[in-house]
C-alpha cells in the first residue's frame, strides 16, 4: 500500500539578520496509512519545523529550500494558498502542545468547533451543532451539550486538550500531526490523553505523526519511529526493532538517558555536548563531535543510510565497518 | 478574580484616585502659589480684596483646616466665583462643559471610526505599502501641533474653499430663526430631540472642522494601538491553530483576531478622550468654540485662577469616569473576567 | 526591556526613516546652537524690532518673511529653536531626575513604599495631559522656567513607573543578592548596582519623549504660559502670527508650525526605530 504522506529531501532555512539558520538539512521518511509515526529528537533538532512544513505554517522568515511533501498524490509544497487551506483541518489536522493558548479565549468551545465545520463542511446551523456535540462526547468531555457554551478558561488542562482534539477531528482528517500534545499536561492526564488519541486513531483509522522528545511515549504509542538529529534523520524504522536494537550511537544515547523502572538517578547517562547550532555548516556526520565511537571518516563525510533490515535504516559510518557489522 | 471583586477593586481605585486628585488640586491652588489670596483676587488686586479672599477661603487657618474648607465647598457643589466676570463658575461650566464634551465626543468618534479599521488592516498586512502609509499618517497625527493645524484647516476649508464656517457653534441666523431649546447643552442632541433640523445641520456644519482637527492626535494613537494589538493577537497560538484548522483569512482577521485585538484597543477610547480634551484647550479659542478650553485660555490671560483650578478638577473627574466606564466595558466583553 | 546598545544601533542604521530623522534633528540642534553666527539678523532673533521691514513677505532677503515688528523669521526660528528644544530637553531631564530615584526606591524596597508611589502616580496620570500643567504653570506664574517645571511636574510619574519596573527586573539578580548578603547598605546598592543597570532604557525612553515634550511646551507657550516677550519659541511665534494668518500674512504662523511638526515627527520616527531595533521580538517587522 502506498504511504499516505511521504517526505523527500526536505530542507528548511530561516533567514535571520545574522545569516541563514539551517533548521532541516534534508530529511526523508514516509507515513503509512493507519500508522502512528513518532518523530523524536532533542529540542532544536527540527521536529516541530517538520510538522509545520507539512502544514505550510512556517513563520514568514522561514522557507523550504528543497524537497517534496507528497500527500495523496499531490506535492503540498506546490499547492496554491487556497488549495492548501482546503487541506488544512480538512485532510491534515494539527494538535498543539499548549491547549491553554491554542484555543481562542474569547470564543466558546462550540463556536470554535462550528467555525471548523463551516470552513470545510458548510453544514447548516442545526447540523453543525449536532455534529459538534457528538464530537465533544466522543473525546470524552462530560455533559457535551453544555460544553458547547463553555469558554476555554473554564476547563481543566486535560479537558482543554480534549476540546482541541475534538476541534482537529471535526472535519474528519486523514492525517493528524500531534506536536507534543501531552507535554504541558500532568502525568496522569498525559496517559488519559494518549489513550484517547490511540482509541480515536484506531476507530477512525487516522494516520498520525506524533512529535515528541519522549521515547517512552513512542514505545507505548507508535508503530514507526524517526529519530532526528540536527535537522537530519539519524535512524528510522519499526519501533520494536529500534528500541530493542538501536544502531545509531545517538539513538543509543537517547535510550540510555531514559529513566527505567528500578534505575537510580545516577544511572542515567547524558549525552555529552550540545546540538550544533543551525548557523554551523556541518561537514561529515552531525553527531561526530558528541559521538563516543567517532572515526576520521565521520568528520569528513556525511554517512549514507545503511539498511539494517527492510524496515530499519540508520545513518552511521559504523555500519560500513565489516568488523562492527 | 470574579466579576464582583473586579468591580469592587476598580471602583475603590477610582475613589482613591478621586481623593488624590482633590489633594493635588488643593496643593496646586493653596500651597504652590507664593500668595494664594493674591492669585485668587486676580490681576492687580486691592489689599482689601486680598484680605476678603483670605477670609473667604480660610487661608489664614492651618493647611488641614483649609483643606476641609476646600472639600466641604466642593461637596456643596460650589466651585467658587470667577474673579474676572464675578459669575458663579458652576453656571459658566454648565454652559461650557457640554459644548466641549460635544466637540470631544465627535473627535473621539472620528478617531475610532477611522483609526481602528486602519489599524486592523495595517496590523494584518505588515510591510505592505498600506502599512508604511499608515505609519506616516499615524506619526503625523501625533506630531502635528493642534493649534497650528487649526489655523491651516481654517485657511483651507474656510478661506480658500469656503466649505465650512470659520468658527463658533452655530451661525447667528440659525440661532435667531431656529433657536435651540436647551436641555442637555449638546446642540446636536437638543436640536434632534426637538426636530429642529435647520439648527441641527447648522450646528453639525460648525462642528466638523474643529472635531477633525482635534481628532488628529487621538487618530494617530488609535491607529498605532490597534495595529500593535492586532500584531500581538495574530502572533498568538490560537491564530496558528485556527490556520492549521483551515479557517479562511477573512474569518481569522475579522472574526478571531479582531475580537482579541479590540480589547486592548478599547483603552484608546479613554486615551482619545484625554488627548481630545487637551486639544480642545488649545484650539477652542481659534475656532471661537464656547467651551471650557476657551474659558480656561481666557482665564489664563485674565489671571483668573479660580476658574483654572475649577476646570482642572471638573474635567479630570469626567476623565476618571470615562476611564472607569472603559474598564468596566472591557471587563464585560472578556469572558475570563465576566465569568470568573 | 533590556537594551543591547551594539545590536540596537546596528538595526537602527537599517531604518532609513530613523537615520534621516536623526540627521534632521542634528541640523536643527546645530542651527539653534550656532544661530548667532549663522544669521545676519541675530539681534532681531533675540527680539529687537526693525520697523522698516514690518510684515515683509517671503523673498530673497527674508526667505520666511518678517513679522509685525520687522524681525526676520529665519532668525526668529533659529533663536526660537533654542527655547523650544531646550524646553523639551529640560522637561525630560527634570522628570527623569525626579522620577528615576523614586521609582528605584519603590521598586527596591517594595511594600507600602511601593504601593504609595504607585497610587501617587495613579493620581498624577488621572489628569488629562496638559491640564494639570496649565494649572501648575498658572499657580507658579507665566514664564519659561515655570512652564518647564509645570510640565516636568506632570511628567515624572512615567519615569517613576519605568524605573520601578526596571528595578524589579534587576533586583533579584545574583550580584545584587550577593551585595545584600554581605551587608552592603541599601543606599549603596541602589546607587552603585541598580541605577547604572537601569539607566539605558530610561535614557532611551527619555530621548524619544523629547518630541512630545516640545509639543506640550509649545502648547503652553501658545496660550501664554511659556516663553515671554521679547523672546519667542515656536509656540509663541504661531500665537503671534495667528491674528494675521487669514488676512494674507500666512508666513508668520506657517513656518514655526512646520518647525514643531517636523521636529516632533523626526523624534517619533527615531523613537519608533529605536523601539523596534531594541526589541528582538519586533525586529522581524523591519
Amino acid at each position: 500500500m502506498t504511504p499516505i504522506l511521504t517526505i523527500e529531501n526536505l530542507q528548511v532555512e530561516f533567514s535571520t539578520p545574522f545569516g541563514a539558520v539551517h533548521a532541516i538539512r534534508g530529511i526523508d521518511f514516509s507515513l503509512a496509512r493507519g500508522d502512528i509515526l513518532g518523530l523524536v529528537g532533542e529540542t532544536g533538532c527540527g521536529k516541530s519545523v517538520t510538522g509545520r512544513s507539512i502544514m505550510r505554517l512556517l513563520d514568514e522568515n522561514a522557507k523550504v529550500s528543497a524537497g517534496r511533501i507528497l500527500f495523496d498524490g499531490m506535492d503540498l509544497l506546490q499547492l496554491t494558498d487556497t488549495e492548501m487551506r482546503r487541506i488544512r483541518g480538512n485532510r491534515i489536522a494539527m494538535i498543539f502542545q499548549d491547549p491553554a493558548t491554542s484555543l481562542n479565549p474569547l470564543f466558546t468551545i462550540g463556536e470554535q468547533i462550528k467555525d471548523v465545520l463551516r470552513a470545510h463542511r458548510g453544514s447548516g446551523r442545526g447540523g453543525a451543532k449536532a455534529l459538534a456535540i457528538e464530537l465533544l462526547a466522543d473525546v470524552g468531555l462530560p455533559d457535551p451539550a453544555q460544553m458547547m457554551s463553555v469558554y476555554p478558561h473554564q476547563l481543566s488542562g486535560g479537558q482543554q486538550q480534549r476540546a482541541m482534539i475534538a476541534l482537529s477531528l471535526a472535519a474528519e482528517p486523514d492525517v493528524i500531526i500531534a506536536d507534543e500534545p501531552t507535554t504541558a499536561l500532568d502525568v496522569t492526564i498525559q496517559a488519559q490523553i494518549l489513550d484517547l488519541l490511540r482509541r480515536l486513531q484506531r476507530e477512525r483509522s487516522i494516520s498520525v505523526i506524533f512529535i515528541t522528545h519522549d521515547l517512552g511515549i513512542v514505545a507505548e504509542t507508535c508503530q514507526q519511529v524517526v529519530v532526528l538529529y540536527a535537522g537530519r534523520v539519524a535512524e528510522k524504522g519499526a519501533v520494536e526493532t529500534i528500541l530493542a536494537r538501536p544502531q545509531h550511537p545517538y539513538t543509543r544515547g537517547l535510550l540510555a538517558a531514559l529513566p527505567r523502572p528500578g534505575s537510580r538517578g545516577n544511572d542515567l547517562r547524558v549525552i555529552r555536548g550540545n546540538v550544533p547550532s543551525g548557523f554551523e555548516r556541518i561537514v561529515g556526520c552531525a553527531f561526530a563531535p558528541r559521538c563516543d565511537y567517532v572515526m576520521d571518516i565521520c568528520r569528513a563525510q556525511n554517512p549514507a543510510f545503511s539498511v539494517i533490515d527492510s524496515t530499519h535504516h540508520s545513518a552511521c559510518h559504523l555500519h560500513e565497518m565489516p568488523a562492527n557489522g | 478574580m470574579t466579576a464582583i471583586t473586579f468591580l469592587l477593586r476598580r471602583l475603590s481605585l477610582s475613589v482613591f484616585v478621586f481623593i488624590g486628585v482633590l489633594i493635588l488640586t488643593f496643593f496646586v491652588s493653596r500651597v504652590i502659589p507664593g500668595n494664594p489670596a493674591a492669585l485668587y483676587a486676580g490681576a492687580r488686586p486691592r489689599p482689601e480684596q486680598v484680605e476678603a479672599i483670605k477670609v473667604k477661603l480660610g487661608l489664614d487657618k492651618p493647611l488641614h483646616e483649609q483643606f476641609l474648607v476646600y472639600v466641604s465647598d466642593l461637596l456643596d457643589g460650589d466651585l467658587g466665583e470667577s474673579y474676572h466676570s464675578r459669575r458663579s463658575i458652576n453656571t459658566d461650566l454648565s454652559i461650557f462643559l457640554p459644548a466641549t464634551l460635544e466637540l470631544v465626543i465627535a473627535a473621539v468618534f472620528i478617531a475610532l471610526l477611522v483609526g481602528i479599521p486602519i489599524g486592523v488592516l495595517a496590523g494584518a498586512y505588515p510591510k505592505s505599502a498600506f502599512d508604511y502609509a499608515t505609519r506616516l499618517v499615524a506619526i503625523a497625527g501625533v506630531s502635528v501641533p493642534s493649534f497650528w493645524l487649526a489655523l491651516i484647516a481654517q485657511f483651507i476649508f474656510f478661506s480658500s474653499l469656503g466649505w465650512l464656517p470659520l468658527g463658533g457653534r452655530i451661525s447667528r441666523d440659525a440661532s435667531l430663526f431656529y433657536p435651540i431649546a436647551a436641555q442637555t447643552g449638546f446642540y446636536l442632541v437638543d436640536a434632534a430631540v426637538s426636530s429642529n433640523w435647520d439648527a441641527f445641520f447648522d450646528a453639525l456644519h460648525h462642528l466638523i472642522l474643529p472635531a477633525l482637527v482635534l481628532s488628529a492626535y487621538p487618530l494617530g494613537v488609535a491607529i498605532r494601538m490597534t495595529q500593535a494589538s492586532m500584531i500581538e493577537a495574530l502572533a498568538e497560538n490560537y491564530i496558528t491553530s485556527a490556520r492549521a484548522a483551515g479557517l479562511s483569512q477573512r474569518v481569522i482577521l475579522f472574526k478571531l483576531a479582531l475580537k482579541n485585538a479590540i480589547m486592548p484597543a478599547l483603552t484608546v477610547v479613554g486615551l482619545s478622550f484625554a488627548y481630545s480634551i487637551t486639544g480642545a484647550f488649545l484650539v477652542e479659542t481659534i475656532f471661537s468654540w464656547p467651551g471650557v478650553g476657551k474659558y480656561v485660555t481666557e482665564a489664563v490671560l485674565n489671571v483668573d485662577f479660580p476658574v483654572i483650578i475649577a476646570v482642572t478638577l471638573v474635567v479630570t473627574v469626567v476623565y476618571i469616569l470615562v476611564n472607569l466606564a472603559v474598564d468596566l466595558l472591557q471587563a464585560l466583553l472578556d469572558p475570563r473576567v465576566r465569568l470568573g | 526591556m533590556r537594551v543591547e546598545v551594539g545590536s540596537t544601533l546596528w538595526f537602527l542604521l537599517r531604518d532609513r526613516a530613523a537615520v534621516i530623522s536623526a540627521g534632521f534633528l542634528l541640523s536643527v540642534a546645530l542651527a539653534a546652537v550656532f544661530a548667532p553666527i549663522l544669521t545676519p539678523y541675530a539681534a532681531q532673533g533675540m527680539g529687537d524690532p526693525d520697523l522698516s521691514r514690518k510684515f515683509a513677505a517671503p523673498g530673497i532677503e527674508h526667505p520666511f518673511g518678517a513679522d509685525g515688528l520687522g524681525r526676520d523669521q529665519v532668525a526668529r526660528l533659529m533663536f526660537g529653536a533654542r527655547r523650544s528644544l531646550s524646553m523639551g530637553v529640560l522637561v525630560v531631564v527634570a522628570a527623569i531626575a525626579v522620577g528615576t530615584p523614586l521609582g528605584v526606591v519603590a521598586g527596591y524596597l517594595g511594600g507600602w513604599v511601593d504601593e504609595l508611589l504607585m497610587r501617587v502616580t495613579d493620581v498624577f496620570l488621572a489628569f488629562p495631559p496638559l491640564l494639570l500643567a496649565i494649572a501648575i504653570a498658572a499657580a507658579l506664574g507665566a514664564s519659561y522656567v515655570n512652564a518647564v517645571a509645570a510640565i516636568a511636574a506632570t511628567w515624572w510619574p512615567w519615569y517613576a513607573r519605568l524605573a520601578r519596573a526596571q528595578t524589579l527586573s534587576v533586583r533579584e539578580r545574583a550580584y545584587i543578592e550577593a551585595a545584600r548578603g554581605i551587608g552592603v547598605r541599601h543606599r549603596v546598592i541602589m546607587r552603585r548596582h541598580i541605577l547604572p543597570n537601569i539607566l539605558t532604557p530610561i535614557v532611551v525612553q527619555g530621548t524619544l519623549d523629547v518630541g512630545t515634550a516640545i509639543l506640550v511646551a509649545a502648547g503652553l507657550s501658545f496660550i501664554g504660559l511659556g516663553t515671554q516677550a521679547p523672546y519667542a519659541d515656536w509656540g509663541v511665534m504661531i500665537s503671534d502670527g495667528r491674528l494675521y494668518f487669514l488676512s494674507g500674512r500666512w508666513w508668520l504662523s506657517t513656518f514655526p508650525g512646520l518647525a514643531i511638526f517636523l521636529t516632533a515627527m523626526a523624534f517619533n520616527f527615531l523613537g519608533d526605530g529605536v523601539r523596534v531595533a531594541a526589541d528582538p521580538r519586533l525586529r522581524r517587522t523591519l
